[in-house]
C-alpha cells in the first residue's frame, strides 16, 4: 500500500465517519486499481476496485487488526466473485488477455528476441503467483500480511513469490 | 530443508532488508552459492515495486457508490419524516455520496464535455454526470425539472449534429421524448401546484421541441424529412397531452381519461403519446 493511511483516520471510520470513510475510500481507491491491475483484465480494474470500497464501507465498523490485510482479504474475495460470475478460473481468463504474445515451447528465438512488457509478463503468471506480486511488490505488504490475506503459511507465501519471480524471470528472458 | 524452500526464505530476508531500505547484500554474503540466482530477482522485485501507479478515472468507484447508495438496503426502514436528501440514508450509504462529491468535484472533465454530442470522445462523461446529478437530486420535483432540462438537451444535441452535417439522429430524438414523459413520472404524488407548474414546464418544452423540429430541414433526403416531421407531429401532441393535467379533473384526457386524481393521473400518464404501448 502506497502509505497506510493514519490510525485516528481509520478509528473515526471504525465509528462509520461519514467523512472519514471517504477520506479512506479516495485513499484505499488507487491501491485496489493497482492492485486489481494484477489480477484482473485492465478493463475490469476500476469497477472491482470499486466494489471492494462498497462492501469496505458496508463492514468497517466489524473490522479489526490490520486494515492493509482485512482490505485486500476482501479484494481477494471479490476478483473469486469475478471470475466464478464469468464462470471461468482467473488463468483462462488472464491468458485471454495475452493471446498474442509468443509460444515460449515454440519459436524461442522469437520469443528471445521479442520485447516483452513487464506487465505482460506478469499476466503469465499463475493466479496465486500474480496475487503474491500484486500484495507484496505492488502494495507493499509484509510476507505475514500477504500470508494472513491469502490465508496461507508465511512459508508458503515465501515459496510462492520466489516461484513468481523465478518464472517472471524466465519469461522476460533471463537478460534483464 | 529442500533447495527450493532455503533460496525462497534466502529471497525473502533480502527482500524484507530492502523493503525496511536496508542493503540486502549483508544477506547474500553469508550465502555467496545463492547470491547468483537471488540478485536478478531482487532487481526484479525492485522494478515491480517501483512501477508507477495507475491513475484511475474514478469511474469505477463512482459507478459502485452510485449502485450501492441506489439498494434500497441503503434508505433506513423508517425514513425520517421532513427530511430530504442524505438524511434520508444510512450512514455507509451517506459515505458513498460524500466519495462521490469528493471525486466530481475533481473531475475537470464533466465541465469539460459540457458541449459534447453523441460520437464526441467526452460524450460518455457528459450522460454520466447527468445520471449522478440525477441520483444525488431526491426532490421528486427537481428530478423532474432534471428531466426536463435532459429533454432540452437532447434536443441541443441533435441539432448540433444536424448542423455538423451528420444527419438526424433519431436516437436523440427518442431520448429526447423518453425524458419528457419520464418527467411525469410520480406526478399523482405531487401537491397540486408542484403539478401544474410541471405539465404547464412539459408542455412548452414540448411546443418548443415542436417548432424547432418544424423550422429543421434535412440534408438526407426525404426519409430524414419523414422522420423529423413524425417527431415534430408527436411533440405537438405531447403538448396537448401535458396541458390535460392542467384541467385539474375538469376536462377529459386523452381517450376519455379523466386526470383530476392519482388513479385517473396515473391512467392519463400510462397513455402519453410516444410511449411504447400508449397511443401514436
Amino acid at each position: 500500500m502506497g502509505e497506510d493511511p493514519p490510525q485516528p483516520l481509520v478509528e473515526e471510520a471504525r465509528k462509520r465517519d461519514p467523512a472519514a470513510l471517504a477520506a479512506l475510500c479516495t485513499r484505499l481507491y488507487p491501491d485496489l486499481v493497482r492492485y486489481m491491475r494484477y489480477r484482473v483484465d485492465r478493463e475490469d480494474a476500476e469497477d472491482l476496485a470499486g466494489e471492494v470500497l462498497v462492501r469496505v464501507l458496508r463492514s468497517i465498523d466489524g473490522q479489526t487488526g490490520s486494515l492493509p490485510a482485512w482490505v485486500f482479504t476482501i479484494a481477494g474475495n471479490v476478483v473469486k466473485d469475478h471470475y466464478r460470475r464469468r464462470g471461468s478460473t482467473r488463468e483462462e481468463a488472464m491468458s485471454e488477455r495475452i493471446e498474442g504474445l509468443p509460444d515460449r515451447g515454440r519459436g524461442e528465438e522469437e520469443s528471445v528476441n521479442r520485447r516483452i512488457d513487464l506487465e505482460e509478463a506478469v499476466a503469465r503468471l499463475t493466479g496465486d503467483q500474480r496475487e503474491v506480486v500484486a500484495l507484496r511488490f505492488a502494495q507493499g505488504l509484509s510476507t505475514a500480511e500477504a500470508a494472513r490475506v491469502m490465508e496461507r503459511s508465511p512459508g508458503a507465501v515465501r515459496v510462492l513469490q520466489f516461484r513468481a519471480l523465478s518464472a517472471l524471470r524466465e519469461i522476460l528472458g533471463g537478460g534483464r | 530443508m529442500r533447495r527450493e524452500e532455503e533460496r525462497a526464505e534466502i529471497l525473502d530476508r533480502c527482500l524484507e532488508r530492502m523493503r525496511l531500505g536496508e542493503d540486502p547484500e549483508r544477506v547474500l554474503e553469508e550465502h555467496p552459492e545463492a547470491a547468483e540466482e537471488i540478485r536478478p530477482l531482487l532487481v526484479l522485485a525492485e522494478e515491480l515495486a517501483s512501477r508507477p501507479a495507475p491513475a484511475p478515472a474514478g469511474e469505477g468507484l463512482v459507478r459502485s457508490l452510485i449502485r450501492m447508495a441506489a439498494d434500497p438496503a441503503a434508505r433506513p426502514a423508517r425514513p425520517r419524516r421532513a427530511r430530504g436528501g442524505l438524511l434520508n440514508l444510512r450512514v455507509w450509504a451517506r459515505a458513498a455520496v460524500l466519495v462521490l462529491a469528493v471525486f466530481l468535484a475533481g473531475w475537470g472533465a464533466v465541465s469539460a464535455s459540457a458541449n459534447a454530442v453523441a460520437g464526441d470522445i467526452l460524450y460518455p462523461v457528459k450522460r454520466f454526470a447527468e445520471n449522478v446529478r440525477f441520483f444525488l437530486t431526491v426532490s421528486p420535483d427537481e428530478k423532474a425539472e432534471l428531466r426536463i432540462s435532459f429533454s432540452a438537451e437532447r434536443l441541443r444535441e441533435a441539432v448540433r449534429k444536424m448542423q455538423r452535417g451528420e444527419g438526424v439522429d433519431e436516437d436523440l430524438l427518442r431520448e429526447m421524448l423518453e425524458e419528457a414523459r419520464k418527467a411525469m413520472d410520480g406526478i399523482e404524488r405531487m401537491p397540486a401546484g408542484s403539478r401544474e407548474i410541471l405539465a404547464l414546464r412539459a408542455a412548452h418544452l414540448s411546443d418548443y421541441q415542436r417548432e424547432t423540429l418544424d423550422r429543421l430541414r434535412a440534408r438526407g433526403g426525404e426519409r430524414e424529412e419523414k422522420v423529423l416531421r413524425s417527431y415534430r407531429d408527436l411533440c405537438g401532441r405531447r403538448g396537448s397531452w401535458m396541458r390535460e393535467v392542467l384541467s385539474g379533473g375538469r376536462g377529459p384526457g386523452p381517450d376519455g381519461a379523466r386526470p383530476g386524481n392519482g388513479n385517473r393521473l396515473r391512467r392519463w400518464r400510462e397513455r402519453c403519446p410516444g410511449r411504447p404501448g400508449g397511443c401514436r
